[in-house]
This record gives C-alpha cells, sequence and structure tokens, in this order.
C-alpha cells in the first residue's frame, strides 16, 4: 500500500522525538539507537537517548524515600537522645492507644507508605529486630538501587555494554556544556544511581556557573542527601530557595528535617511554602503527615480534609479520615469513606476488609459476610493473616468461638508472629481453662511484638490469678510502661502493692 | 471499576493501522457556521475533516457523512494548523506541515441538491519547500498585526524558526542554545515565542528581536528555570491583552501569564500524558480550566489547582481537545495514537456487572462439616503415613577407597530408581563430624529412569583433632510429586573403617583404658574379622587413628575366655571398632543365635561425664569470649561515630586522639577474634568426644540392656546433634520429661554447674534402670519420641541475647 511508503518517509530523530513525548520509550530508544550506529557523534539522538533510558526508570524520589537501617543508626545528627515530648517522632507522645500497632510499634495509619514500616529510635538491635519478623522489610541502607522501578531494570542491559561508562566521562569537560549536562546528571543521578560520581559532576556543573543556577543547587542538595550529608544538604535547599520558592525544594526540605527529627521545623518550612502555594496538595499531604506521626490525630485529620476540598480523589486521605472515624467509635461514618473509595474503582483485601469491619460495627451485618468474603479471595498470603483476623474478632461478636478460634489459627498459619492474634488465642484458650497453654501463647505474643500493653496485662492478670505475684508485677509494670493510663493494669498493680506492703 | 467514567458519544476509527503524533489533531469553526471541525492528519499522510450534522440537534451520534474530507498526501502530515493564511480573504485555511515542506489548502463546499448533502472540496493554495526537516509549525498573527492576517512559523529539528509570511518567505533564524525540539507556542500578547531550551528554561522570544537580522545573538525577553523537560505548552487568550502560558512538564504544571510571571502551579502525583486548557465564562469572571491526561487513563478537570472533576478513560488518548456543537456544548474530542477518535462527556457509569445473587447454602451442613474437620484433625496422628509404597528405590555401593593428596577418599554410588516419573527428588546425607560427603545435597529433576549418582566420602581436611564417632551414614531422598504427598526413603550404609583408621605395628603402647566383650561362641578370628586390614594370623591387632595426634586402639580376641578384649588410650577412640567388630561378628554368626554381652562396670560414664564438664567449662569461655567481643564492638562503633563527627572539623589534629583509641581496640578484637576461632574448634573436638562417648554408651548399653524400649529412647535423646543449641540443656530437658517425676531436681536455678549436676543423676537413673529388670518407668511415656523444645525459638534467643 501506499501508506507504509509515506510513514516510512518520516525522519528516525523526528519520529523517536515524538516516540518519547508518547513515553513509547522502548521505541525512542530503539530510533536513537539506529541513528546513532549510523552517525556515532550524533549529540543530539546520544542526548535523546539518555533522556528516553532516564526517563524510563525515573520515579518520583520525594514520594518514594525511605530511610535505611544502617543511616537512621550512623545518623550523626541526631539532636538529642532524649528530646522533648512533642518535639521528635520518636518520643511522640501516645494519646491514641486505640489504634493497633504496626510491626514497628507505630500507630496504624490508615495508608501504607514506604516509611511507615520504620519503627522509630535509634537502637541498631530494635531496626535489626524489626524485618526479621514476617511480613515486613527495610532495607539495610538507602543507597542500594531500590530507587529503581522494579521489572524495568532487567531492560537496562545492553548487547554491548553500559550506554555511558561514567568512569571514563571527562567530567569538566560535560558539566561545561549547558545543553548537556542537565540531561547527563539526570541520567547518572537516576538511571545509573551513582550517587557519588553524580555529586562530582554536580559540583563541576554548579561552579562553571558561578553558584547561580538554584537548578544545580537542588541536585547537590539531593546528592548530599542520599550521602547522609544531611547539614550540606540543607544549607544547599536553603541557598536554592533564595531565588524563589519552588515546591520540590520545600518538600525536599521539609523531608530532610524529618530525616534529622526535627518535626516542627519541617512543619515551619511547609508552613512558609504554603505561603507561596496555598493550594499545594503534595505540601498539605506532608503536613498531614507529620501531625500523624506526632499522633496528632485531630490535625492530621484537618488537613486531611484540606486535601479532600482541593483533590477530593486523594485516596489518602479518604482513607486516613476513614480509619479515624472508625477509631473514634464512628463505624458509620468510616464505612461511607470506605464505600467512596470502593466508587473510585478500588479493589482490594485491604478496602474489603476495613468494609466488612465497618459494616459490622454498624450493624450492617447483612453484608459482613460478603465483604470478608471478597477480601479472602483478593487477600494474598502477607494480608490473608489481618483478614482472619478480623474475621476472629466478627466471630467473637457473634459469640461462635469455635469460628473465632478457627480463624486465629489460621492467622498464626499465615504470620506466625502476629501479636495480636497470639494473644486472642490465648484468652480463648484461658476461657475453657487451658491455663499452661493461655500462658505459654502469652509469653509468645509478647516475644512477637513487644510493643502491645494487652499480653502483658493478660500475662500479669493470669500471674496474679495462680498466686506468682512476682510474674504479675513485672508483667503489669511492663504494661504500664507502654500505656501509662490503662486503668486495668494500674488495679492490678495498687492491688500487688498493697498486697506486698502486707508481708 | 470507578463509577465516573468518560462517556462516549461520537466514535470513529480513522483508517487502519494509521499513526498519529502529538500535534495531529485542531479543533477550529472553519466555515463560521457556529459549530467546530475536527482536522486531523496522521502520519501516515492522510488529511481528514470531520464536521458533525446531527439531526435533531439532540442526536450526536457517528454518520459517515460527518467526515467531510479525506484525502491521501503524498509525505506523512506533522501538523495541521487553521488561520487566515491567505492575503486579502477573510476565510480560514487549513495549513498542513510535512517533513520538508508546507502546505496551504482552502476549503471549497459545493451546496448539494440531493440527500448526500453538501461536498467538499480541498484546494491547493500555495506550498513553500524548506531543505530542514521540520519539527512543529505555529500559526498567528505575528508582529502584531490586527488579526486579519496570519504567518506560519516552522520549528526544525536542529533547532531553526522559518518564518512565512502567507505566500512570501520572512525569514529564518536559529535559536540559541538548542538541543532538542521542544514544544513552540505564539504568545499573541507581548507577540513572542515560547519554547523550553537545552537549560530546561522555559524561554520567550520577541518576535521582532527574531526577525531583526542584524541581532547574531537572541537574547529571551523573560527566562524561567523548569529544571525538567515539558510534554507540551498551550496558550489561552483571555482576552486580546492577556494570554496564559500553560505548561505540562514531567511532574508539574504551571500556568504563566504573558509577562513571564507564574501565576500558579500545582505538583503532580501522576505522570501525565497530554493536556487541554480552556477558559469558562465571560470577561471578567473566567475561569480558567485545565482537563489532563494521567498514564493510568483518567481525565483530571482542574479549576487552577483545584481538582473539580475526575473520570476513568476506557483507552488511551494522546491528544485531548473540547469542542462544540449545536448538540453538545464543550465535548471532549479524544485521539490515540492509532486513530481512536472519540467525543466524549464526562458522565457516570454504573456497572453493568452485577455480582450473581449469593445462592442460600445451607449453613446447618456447614457446621456439621466443622465438627467432622475438628474431629479429623484431633485423630490426625503423623504415624499413619507410611502405608504407601515409597515410589523410590536407593540401592547405595561403597566404592573402592583411594588416596588424594594427605587424605583418603571414598566413593559412594547410589541407584536411584523411581516406579513412576518423579519431578523433584533431593538426596541428603548424614554422617558424623568430622566426616564429610561431597556434595551434600543432590537434586534431581524430572525422573524418569533410572540414574547413578556419585559422591565423596572424606575426613574434613582442616579438622585434624575431631574424633569421629560412628562411619555410619545415612541416606535420605526426598522425593514430591505434584498430585501427592512427599515422601522420603532412606537407607543406612557403614563407610569403610579404613577411612579413620589404619593398622599399626607397635604393640607395646600405653593404653590407659579397656573393655572386654564376652560372646556365648568362640570369638572370630582377628584375620577373618578383620581380612581387609591383615593377612596372617594375629592375636592382637592394633588400629591408629589416621589423622592428629595418634591414638591408639588395640583388640585382642581370647578364644580361651570366649572374648574380645578391647585397649586404647581413652575411651572416646574406641565407638567405631566396638560397632564394627559386633556388626562383623553378628554377621559371622548370622546364621546362629549368638549372645553378646559386656561388663555393665566397664561402662565409661565417669569419662562421659568428665567429657561434658570439661565441654560446659568450654561453652562458658566460649560465651565469655563473645561477651568481649561484642562489648568490644559496640565499643569500635562509638569511636567510630566520633570519628565522623570529628571528620566534619577536617583537621587531622581533631581525629589523632581518636586515632590510638581506634587503632587499640581493633588490636583487641583481632587478638579476641582469634582466639574465639581457637575456642570454637576446640569446642568442637570437644562436642566431637562427647558424641563418641555417648554413641558408646549406648553401643555398651545395647549389651548389657534389659530394657530396650528405655534404651532406644535414652538413645534418641542423648546421641543428639545441634549445631547452635546447647547440647546440655536439651538432654536435661528431654531426659527430665522422660523420667516424669521419678526424680526431683533443682532445676530452677541457671547455673550450668547445676545443670550438670542433674544431668548426671537423671543419666545415672537411667542407665540404672536400663541395665536392671525392673521396669518402673511409666509406659505412657512410651509415645513421645519428640522433644519438648522448639530448636527455632531457642535459637532466636539466642541471637537476640548474646
Amino acid at each position: 500500500m501506499d501508506d507504509t511508503k509515506v510513514i516510512a518517509s518520516l525522519d528516525t530523530f523526528y519520529s523517536a522525538c515524538m516516540d518519547l513525548r508518547k513515553h513509547n520509550y522502548d521505541r525512542c530508544i530503539e530510533s536513537c539507537t539506529i541513528i546513532l550506529s549510523k552517525n556515532p557523534y550524533d549529540q543530539a539522538a546520544w542526548a535523546l537517548k539518555m533522556r528516553a533510558l532516564t526517563e524510563q526508570l525515573s520515579i518520583d524520589d520525594i514520594e518514594a524515600e525511605e530511610e535505611g537501617i544502617a543511616d537512621s543508626y550512623f545518623n550523626s545528627d541526631a539532636i538529642a537522645e532524649n528530646a522533648r515530648v512533642g518535639t521528635s517522632l520518636r518520643t511522640a507522645q501516645d494519646t491514641s492507644n486505640q489504634r493497633p500497632r504496626t510491626v514497628g510499634g507505630r500507630p496504624l495509619s490508615g495508608i501504607v507508605r514506604p516509611s511507615t514500616s520504620s519503627a522509630g529510635g535509634n537502637n541498631l538491635q530494635l531496626a535489626l529486630k524489626t524485618p526479621r519478623t514476617v511480613g515486613s522489610s527495610r532495607p539495610l541502607t538507602s543507597q542500594t538501587a531500590r530507587n529503581i522501578r522494579l521489572g524495568t531494570a532487567s531492560m537496562v542491559s545492553q548487547i554491548d555494554g553500559p550506554f555511558i561508562n561514567i568512569s571514563r566521562l571527562n567530567f569538566p569537560k560535560y558539566a561545561s556544556d549547558k545543553q548537556l549536562s542537565k540531561l547527563l546528571f539526570n541520567y547518572i543521578y537516576y538511571q545509573q544511581n551513582d550517587i557519588r560520581n553524580a555529586l562530582d559532576f554536580a559540583v563541576e556543573a554548579t561552579k562553571f556557573c558561578n553558584f547561580k543556577d538554584p537548578w544545580w543547587k537542588v541536585q547537590l542538595g539531593k546528592c548530599y542527601v542520599m550521602l547522609g550529608l544531611l547539614r550540606d544538604g540543607e544549607a544547599q535547599f536553603r541557598s536554592a530557595l533564595q531565588h524563589g520558592p519552588n515546591i520540590e525544594v520545600f518538600l525536599r526540605l521539609s523531608r530532610l528535617f524529618i530525616r534529622l527529627d526535627q518535626p516542627l521545623s519541617s512543619l515551619d518550612i511547609c508552613q512558609k511554602a504554603m505561603s507561596w502555594f496555598p493550594h499545594e496538595v503534595t505540601l498539605l499531604i506532608e503536613i498531614a503527615r507529620i501531625f500523624e506521626g506526632l499522633n496528632n490525630i485531630p490535625m492530621s485529620v484537618k488537613y486531611y480534609r484540606d486535601i479532600l476540598e482541593l483533590d477530593a480523589t486523594d485516596m489518602e486521605s479518604i482513607a486516613c479520615i476513614g480509619l479515624h472515624h472508625f477509631y473514634s467509635d464512628q463505624p458509620e461514618v468510616a464505612l461511607r469513606y470506605y464505600r467512596r473509595l470502593l466508587q473510585m474503582g478500588l479493589y482490594n483485601a485491604e478496602l474489603f476488609n476495613n468494609l466488612g469491619l465497618c459494616s459490622f460495627y454498624a450493624q450492617q451485618f447483612d453484608v459482613v459476610t460478603a465483604c470478608f468474603e471478597n477480601a479472602l479471595r483478593l487477600a494474598l498470603d502477607d494480608n490473608a493473616a489481618d483478614v482472619w483476623y478480623n474475621i476472629s474478632h466478627v466471630a467473637i461478636g457473634f459469640g461462635d468461638l469455635d469460628i473465632a478460634e478457627h480463624s486465629l489459627h489460621l492467622t498464626l498459619s499465615l504470620n506466625s508472629s502476629h501479636g495480636a492474634a497470639l494473644n486472642n488465642l490465648a484468652v480463648l484458650q484461658w476461657r475453657k481453662n487451658n491455663v499452661s497453654q493461655a500462658e505459654s501463647l502469652l509469653n509468645s505474643a509478647i516475644a512477637a511484638e513487644d510493643h502491645l500493653y494487652e499480653p502483658h496485662y493478660n500475662r500479669a492478670l493470669l500471674a496474679q490469678e495462680e498466686g506468682d505475684h512476682q510474674t504479675s508485677y513485672a508483667m503489669v509494670k511492663k504494661s504500664l510502661s507502654i500505656y501509662p493510663n490503662h486503668y486495668n493494669s494500674r488495679d492490678i498493680l495498687n492491688e500487688l502493692k498493697k498486697y506486698f506492703s502486707s508481708l | 471499576m470507578s463509577l465516573f467514567k468518560v462517556r462516549d458519544c461520537w466514535s470513529t476509527v480513522c483508517g487502519r493501522g494509521e499513526t498519529f503524533g502529538c500535534d495531529a489533531l485542531v479543533v477550529d469553526d472553519l466555515f463560521g457556521a457556529g459549530e467546530d471541525n475536527i482536522i486531523l492528519g496522521s502520519l501516515d499522510g492522510v488529511l481528514r475533516v470531520y464536521g458533525v450534522h446531527s439531526v435533531p440537534p439532540s442526536n450526536l451520534q457517528y454518520s459517515p457523512s460527518d467526515l467531510l474530507i479525506e484525502m491521501q498526501l503524498d509525505s506523512p502530515v506533522l501538523q495541521v494548523c487553521t488561520g487566515k493564511l491567505i492575503s486579502c480573504s477573510p476565510s480560514k485555511n487549513i495549513a498542513v506541515l510535512h517533513p520538508f515542506s508546507i502546505v496551504v489548502y482552502g476549503v471549497n463546499c459545493i451546496a448539494g441538491s440531493t440527500d448526500h448533502g453538501d461536498q467538499y472540496v480541498l484546494e491547493t493554495m500555495y506550498e513553500h519547500k524548506f531543505d530542514r526537516s521540520a519539527y512543529q509549525m505555529v500559526v498567528g498573527p505575528f508582529g502584531g498585526g490586527s488579526g486579519s492576517r496570519d504567518f506560519a512559523c516552522i520549528m526544525s529539528l536542529d533547532g531553526v524558526v522559518t518564518v512565512y509570511e502567507q505566500q512570501a518567505f520572512g525569514f529564518r533564524t536559529a535559536l540559541p542554545n538548542y538541543l532538542h525540539p521542544f514544544p513552540i507556542k505564539y504568545v499573541r500578547s507581548v507577540d513572542a515565542f515560547i519554547t523550553l531550551n537545552a537549560d530546561l528554561c522555559l524561554v520567550c522570544y520577541k518576535y521582532q528581536e527574531l526577525a531583526d537580522p542584524s541581532l547574531k545573538q537572541k537574547c529571551p525577553v523573560w527566562s524561567c528555570t523548569l529544571g525538567e523537560t515539558i510534554y507540551d505548552i498551550q496558550t489561552v487568550e483571555i482576552t486580546s491583552s492577556a494570554t496564559t502560558i500553560h505548561v505540562l512538564g514531567e511532574r508539574n504544571y504551571y500556568c504563566f501569564q504573558g509577562n513571564g510571571v507564574l501565576w500558579f502551579m500545582k505538583r503532580l502525583q501522576y505522570t501525565p500524558c497530554c493536556f487541554h486548557p480552556y477558559i469558562l465564562g465571560e470577561h471578567p469572571d473566567t475561569k480558567t480550566m485545565c482537563m489532563i491526561v494521567s498514564d493510568t487513563d483518567s481525565v483530571l478537570v482542574y479549576d487552577q489547582t483545584k481538582l473539580r472533576w475526575s473520570a476513568k478513560l476506557s483507552f488511551h488518548p494522546c491528544i485531548i481537545a473540547r469542542a462544540s456543537f449545536k448538540a453538545l456544548q464543550g465535548c471532549l474530542v479524544l485521539l490515540s495514537e492509532t486513530g481512536d477518535l472519540r467525543f466524549c462527556y464526562l458522565g457516570t457509569e454504573p456497572m453493568i456487572f452485577m455480582a450473581p445473587e449469593r445462592p442460600i447454602k445451607d449453613y446447618k451442613d456447614t457446621k456439621n462439616q466443622l465438627v467432622q474437620l475438628k474431629k479429623e484433625l484431633q485423630n490426625m496422628s503423623l504415624q499413619d503415613e507410611t502405608d504407601t509404597l515409597p515410589l523410590l528405590k536407593l540401592s547405595t555401593r561403597i566404592l573402592n577407597l583411594r588416596s588424594e593428596g594427605s587424605g583418603k577418599l571414598c566413593d559412594i554410588e547410589i541407584d536411584v530408581s523411581p516406579s513412576l516419573a518423579t519431578p523433584s527428588v533431593q538426596i541428603t546425607f548424614q554422617v558424623d563430624t568430622p566426616l564429610v560427603i561431597s556434595p551434600t545435597v543432590v537434586h534431581l529433576k524430572d525422573l524418569n529412569e533410572n540414574i547413578t549418582v556419585r559422591v565423596m566420602a572424606y575426613r574434613e581436611n582442616d579438622d585434624t583433632e575431631s574424633v569421629v564417632s560412628s562411619t555410619e551414614c545415612i541416606v535420605c531422598a526426598y522425593y514430591s510429586r505434584t498430585s501427592d504427598v512427599p515422601g522420603v526413603v532412606q537407607q543406612t550404609v557403614r563407610l569403610p573403617m579404613s577411612l579413620v583408621y589404619e593398622v599399626h605395628s607397635t604393640q607395646n603402647l600405653d593404653f590407659s583404658w579397656s573393655a572386654k566383650i564376652s560372646v556365648d561362641e568362640s570369638p572370630v578370628a582377628l584375620k577373618v574379622l578383620f581380612k581387609e586390614f591383615v593377612d596372617s594370623s594375629l592375636a592382637e591387632l592394633c588400629f591408629q587413628t589416621i589423622t592428629g595426634f595418634s591414638k591408639y586402639v588395640c583388640i585382642t580376641a581370647l578364644p580361651a575366655n570366649r572374648s574380645y578384649e578391647i585397649r586404647s588410650s581413652g575411651p572416646e577412640y574406641v565407638n567405631v571398632i566396638i560397632e564394627e567388630i559386633l556388626f562383623r561378628h553378628r554377621e559371622y554368626y548370622k546364621t546362629k543365635k549368638c549372645v553378646v554381652r559386656c561388663d555393665k562396670n566397664e561402662m565409661p560414664v565417669a569419662d562421659f561425664y568428665r567429657t561434658i564438664e570439661e565441654h560446659v567449662e568450654l561453652k562458658r569461655r566460649l560465651e565469655f569470649v563473645q561477651e568481649e567481643i561484642s562489648s568490644l564492638c559496640s565499643q569500635y562503633r562509638i569511636i567510630q561515630k566520633c570519628l565522623f563527627n570529628k571528620l566534619k572539623e577536617n583537621t587531622i589534629h581533631s581525629v589523632s586522639g581518636l586515632k590510638v583509641l581506634i587503632d587499640n581496640t581493633h588490636e583487641t578484637l583481632t587478638e579476641k577474634m582469634s582466639e574465639i576461632k581457637f575456642v570454637k574448634q576446640e569446642l568442637k573436638v570437644k562436642f566431637s568426644q562427647l558424641i563418641s562417648l555417648s554413641r558408646l554408651l549406648i553401643t555398651m548399653l545395647g549389651l548389657c540392656s534389659k530394657n530396650d524400649k528405655i534404651l532406644e529412647e535414652f538413645k534418641e535423646t542423648i546421641v543428639y546433634f545441634t549445631d547452635n543449641q546447647n547440647w546440655e540443656d536439651i538432654v536435661l530437658k528431654s531426659l527430665t520429661y522422660l523420667v516424669g517425676n521419678k526424680i526431683t531436681l533443682n532445676v530452677q536455678s541457671d547455673d550450668p554447674a547445676h545443670a550438670v549436676m542433674s544431668l548426671r543423676t537423671l543419666i545415672d537413673y537411667v542407665i540404672q534402670h536400663i541395665t536392671s529388670i525392673k521396669d518402673e518407668l511409666p509406659v505412657k511415656l512410651k509415645i513421645e519420641t519428640t522433644r519438648g523444645v522448639s530448636p527455632i525459638l531457642e535459637s532466636e534467643e539466642d541471637f537476640y541475647t548474646s
């Protein structure tokens, strides 16, 4: 046909450009390779291929940031070991003991973000222990090539070695080339993830433009942060902001302060940014997350509501507000938020699980079974444990302890270190007068997740009933250290004190 | 699955297998009829014009007559534009950009008299040819004209801008700091062009400045660093003097005023594909709206930075635009890369798929099923699995011994014969250290026929002091098929004795330990018994361990006493020999019943306890060194941290003190590390002696046992290999369980000395019971063969506490 002839007369470079605009990275790379095989010194084609390779792998690195164990341990910038209450994410006061905790010991958030799994505290022992439990993991350091979008990384390998051999690059020459330098930097930083060389390159480049270009300052800051030199990074970001406000820089600065464990400075930065960009959703999300980290849930929910005013499709906000309502005993309201998520097209096990729980507590019993059936159908190994755990709750609520016990057993078969399930199973065994089994289950619950106060309290109660006052005292102490205002634990403590003083 | 969808009311597919670029579509009112026309050109060179004539106006549906013009051109269409491109003519024309030319067409309408309606004909007005491959064009009233005539500006792939003033050539100039082509647009209010340069800055060049041939260096009127590449630029005229510039970057959406002031920007939480800004309402209360298509195929409608609507698309468009018809004002026009053209509106679509009504299950039955399941679970036991015949057969042959280097090797051949095709088989070997088998595991896949696996057995070279406690080797084959339960077959073979012992000639040696084994029949002559070692008859045979410090074991057959006498340098070297004698003796008297006995007073119980004590002592020493190392390590880490902090001061002086400290710590650490290595080796040797003694104890107890059941349990208990667990703890726990409440022990204390004492009491008690006739141990203990301690938990605890 005529058609094939016509399109064949198209310039290869034009079609490469067009493919890049349409996100057809592979076709763009192919076209560039053809051009380069004909003329290896075609700078435009070379740079276009570099852009395609970079864009193919680059992700929003502000969202994906995660602090590794080694980073947090060797963090020499920690200001104070024992920060004042309310000024640090690690010593955030626990006002809401109603919310369950994650494996790392943080109160549950409505959404799983890269940083929610990290355990608070500067203790290497604890940090190492956390990833050993089933179903949670944390990178050892953030220096790994984790920023690469998984699944596409295999495409990087090329038949004839890497596209650009960075170690043989003449940095001063390319850094002074205004046309190429920024693209090349992005390639080194995002595609190769070679932070050290990227830093060298950025230093050369910023020198060449007389320290005037804010873009290079931001890149320097990014490199410093990746290398753990947070204070140097801060200086660069602040210097970049003098050239004019920029959302990205504000966000990076805020993240940096979170890594320094200074949430209040971070909030300051965000507020300042809000005065420039009053309707910026990403900034509002940042603020809401910081408040959530500080356990200031009312403020966090207020900001999440502000976000929904501006962007009604923000799933994180809907989920977090829904969670807040659920744990403040308004399951009907939470149900509406989760239904909204369902309408928006979210379709996963967690959502159906939440819908099931909400409808159970809102006494809409007709849909509970259907929701949990859906949740189980969609659940994978890692979240099926939680679904079964919740089913056990529903079963306990209905009074069917047999089913409850079965579901708890299933939970444990999927996740053997599920502390809450161990605790509940212990209570069920206790009811059946299997005291020794209950005792061992409680012990394993404590060993699995020692940030829960319930197993400690139950163990104390059990020990007291058996007359083992010493154990009871030790356990109730632990329980109170986790949840100082737990009324029942105090009750036991008072009784024990009375008993000990009467001896 | 989302409820909010983009629903189409008019759709067609343009051509078959054609490709469309990102500038292929333009929406404009060509005929001044108050209805928009859609003009699009494909890279395959087809130009199409659509106009919608719906009758009645409320019914917008595709009809073939909506395609006004379709024309095949002879080169690819990169872009189409409309404008008043003919001098002295107020009508709009279509400009078509080809790679090497620009053609302007006029559209003539021939009124029809029949049902077919009007007929439209394209007429070529003029054509400009150029020799630089074009990228994009802009049409507009450049130079600040009254708006009655439009010029065309073409940007080529190498950054050269050419302006044609209608039929005439205007000028040509190159843009500075150029590498890749980015979209270029004309801003009418300031009479300037905007595009992105190679420095990732948005730049604005005055038309006058570009047109001035005397200016060699073109300077932008304003520029703004975006720091990212862009997908598209669009301009929207609010009034003739106010134009807004909308830029879609990789992660941000910017809106600038004509003078370069950033009006607002929004950071996008998704990757955008294409966008279309527009204004709603009349001046002065206009709203600036923008539709952005994300790469997850949803359309998001923003009022400045506030999200107004979001809807899911059913396909992936590369161009989004907005058109108005009599039937529908402001409908979305979407074009995909492959030529899917649709007019859509934002609507909702209730899910057509309804979950089928769930059948009302009979839950009565489920309850019974649950009860049944529970019953089955309770009755389930692990013993019932041996009913089925194994699917595999193993036959193991020991081949000849050969010397290689310093050590001796022994080849083992295993024939694996499956009775059915087996997808995966794993063969493992269990031998006592320091004997090893290489490879340790053999994996076989898709086993269909007999296969012979060859492995090697040898003594570990770097461990010269450990004692070989047994030459038994257990070959295990695990197999699994997808359909049924996995199974296991195992076979025990004896490795040749010559792997560990050799004959020694000197006989006047010093033996510290001796034992006698008495037999019913006359003892077998040593020449017969050990025919591979001796060829002449001897009264006495002396063996020597092969490696390490030579230890000797001497056997004498005493026909007069009807017994064998064994003398040795120590009881821990004897077990292999005694086992071998017993085995061979029984082989020899296979047909007859020959009872073998030994004196229970000769059992090396005292040696056994001594070894346990030494073992515990070594363990304690190991723990001590480990503690020292861990404290040194944390000290080292602290110094490192201090060093990191000090390094920031960038002076040698600041770290000199720490240098001494870190060197010293490092030195001590190295010393401790070599010490721990030594202690570990010693511990390993001691443990091998311990196991050897326990095996000897079991072997000798077997000769004077009165109570085989307990002996079997005792054997299971004390011959227990553990790498990372405490042998004493486990044996103590298991024995306590075995004995039950017959003996009360003071086990509350954690002190190892207490544990050893308790162990002694227990072992004494068990030995007594095995050798005496009275069966006092409770019968119910029989079923207990598993150990009461879960190995995994304990090792984990070790990890955290050490």
